[in-house]
């Protein structure tokens, strides 16, 4: 009955201000005054969410079918702790430290040179991702088919028992964890900055060649690792904005621009096969680092 | 700040649906039919990775260590020449046709070709009781990129998948790996063609292949190489620090021919 305490004392607390409505006074200049440094937002979040199908249309549809996001094994995606705040001097957030100070404090052995800097400034839009418990959150991410249709195909029904034509992936499954994930949307400068670690187990089958393979995202071996407790997060940067009056060569437009500062971690390809008794045998990358620039566009 | 602004009133809808729902109204069939012919997506690309070590184990392992992967200019004989370390000007654009057939073409954007280039501090085999064999110390190759085209396929009239097909115009304008005591030495490695404006082309198609198509009872995946056409040399070969000299191959062709993995 926890949760609907939680759920009574929310409609309470909001049914609140028209019970008291009779009793409200105007704010003073001084009183208003003395409002700053608010306390910003925290949510504390379970779900389970399931989508049947999500379809890209080009001419014909690139199709996601059987997603579903929830905790591993059949769990609730929980023990997540989101606080939001608009920044003021930097001293009134929810968290007191990002990405690889957070980690640092947690006991994990991190390099924070593969994070690219991001200065919060008043009037920042602050988002950070926890745990409330202190361990990383579990989760499962599933797609039950990846594919390809004609147009003439129908909404709802781009999956391979229905109008879909190649299927490029089928069983998609990722058991990861997740460590803490921070976005900072910059009142100034016009982007977006998500940092992000964390990591992935999953397995899934690409039928439009043939091959099947399970696979690892970690960052457990090598120079450069993100470990601790037990276990070890890739990382991700990326830096999202505008391209303004950008020349496509055929056109000026305002397009969206894509940095990817560092995704870097190890990846184990395992047990790939192509078909055949046997599996052909297993890819190991160690310190994979990647740094991309893209802009994106429409044709 | 227009664009989050922008974000921003997206946000603000989203949020708002709810609010909103009973405005909702369904879209008519006629209005839907109009939603055809989408424009498909373009991303301009520049970066470079770094990988220190790939590893491919099955009894044995074939390791490469200190990968580096970008422009030219990851290799000392591209950035002598100017090259940046950067795999960029480039152009990929997405589209599926109304067939359900996806393309995604590589192509430069401003320029006339994309430079590439790769350099590995060095390629080993190992057996399976942990012996070395240094293949290559410092290999190095650098190139341009005219093209790359992947489609993949339709479905066949079964049902079954007919792979994915890649045409691609590229060059290998210098490669090199040392000459020393106990590895294979390249200087002067190249791949260039004498046709399409000295670009080697390569068009091949991956597929899967079942019990029934593959003629060794169970399913595989086969290569099948429609057409490889190149001009192949090296300036020196050398095998354990022994020099074999000049290798020179003109106008190779591959055509029609499938290679199906057995295994």
């Amino acid at each position: 009955m926890k949760g609907l305490k939680k759920i009574a004392l929310v409609a309470a607390v909001a049914a609140a201000p028209f019970a008291a409505n009779a009793e409200m006074q105007a704010l003073n200049d001084a009183s208003m005054g003395a409002v700053t440094g608010q306390a910003g937002v925290t949510i504390d979040l379970t779900a389970n969410v399931s989508i049947g199908e999500i379809a890209y249309e080009d001419k014909g549809f690139l199709s996601f079918s059987g997603v579903s996001l929830s905790g591993q094994a059949g769990t609730d995606l929980d023990d997540i702790r989101l606080t939001i705040d608009v920044a003021g001097d930097g001293t009134d957030l929810g968290v007191p430290a990002f990405g690889a100070t957070y980690l640092g404090g947690a006991g994990f052995t991190v390099d924070p040179t593969i994070e690219t800097p991001q200065a919060i400034t008043d009037g920042d839009l602050v988002i950070a991702l926890r745990s409330q418990s202190g361990v990383p959150v579990d989760f499962n991410l599933s797609i039950g088919e990846i594919a390809l249709a004609k147009s003439t195909g129908s909404v709802g029904n781009l999956n391979s028992a229905g109008d879909a034509g190649t299927v490029l992936v089928s069983n998609l499954s990722i058991d990861g964890l997740l460590g803490p994930i921070d976005v900072l949307i910059h009142e100034e400068s016009n982007n977006l900055n998500i940092n992000a670690y964390f990591n992935a187990d999953g397995n899934l089958t690409m039928p439009f060649i043939g091959t099947s393979l399970d696979f690892e995202l970690h960052n457990s071996r090598g120079a450069s690792q993100v470990a601790g407790l037990g276990t070890s997060f890739a990382h991700a940067q990326v830096d999202v904005s505008v391209a303004e009056a950008y020349d496509t060569g055929a056109a000026t437009i305002d397009a969206l621009r894509v940095n990817v500062q560092d995704f870097s971690g190890d990846l184990d390809l395992l047990n790939i096969n192509t078909g055949g008794a046997d599996n052909i045998g297993n890819v190991y990358m160690t310190d994979l680092a990647v740094r991309a620039d893209m802009v994106i566009y429409g044709h | 700040m227009v664009s989050l602004l922008r974000f921003g009133v997206l946000a603000t809808a989203v949020s708002g649906s709810g609010g909103v729902l009973a405005d909702l109204k369904p879209v008519a069939d006629d209005e839907l039919s109009g939603v055809v012919a989408q424009a498909g997506l373009t991303v301009e690309y520049a970066g470079h990775t770094t990988l220190g070590q790939f590893r491919f184990e099955n009894a044995g392992a074939y390791q490469v260590d200190g990968i580096t992967m970008g422009g030219a200019g990851v290799t000392q004989a591209g950035l002598s020449k100017g090259y940046g370390v950067n795999f960029d000007d480039t152009k990929m654009t997405l589209d599926i046709d109304s067939d359900g057939v996806l393309d995604v073409v590589w192509q430069p954007g401003i320029s006339d070709k994309i430079d590439w280039g790769f350099r590995a501090d060095g390629v080993t085999l190992e057996s399976s009781d942990a012996r070395q064999t240094a293949l290559f110390t410092h290999f190095e190759a650098w190139g341009f990129l005219k093209e790359i085209r992947r489609r993949v396929n339709p479905p066949a009239a079964d049902g079954s998948s007919q792979g994915v097909s890649t045409y691609s115009e590229f060059t290998i304008e210098n490669l090199t790996a040392d000459t020393s005591a106990n590895t294979v030495g390249i200087e002067g490695g190249y791949v260039k063609g004498t046709e399409l404006a000295g670009f080697a082309v390569l068009d091949s198609t991956f597929r899967p292949l079942s019990a029934a198509q593959s003629g060794i009872g169970r399913d595989t995946v086969t290569i099948e190489v429609h057409n490889f056409a190149a001009d192949i040399g090296m300036s020196n070969l050398s095998i354990g620090g022994v020099g074999l000299g000049a290798v020179t191959l003109d106008n190779v062709r591959v055509t029609d021919t499938a290679i199906t993995l057995n295994h």
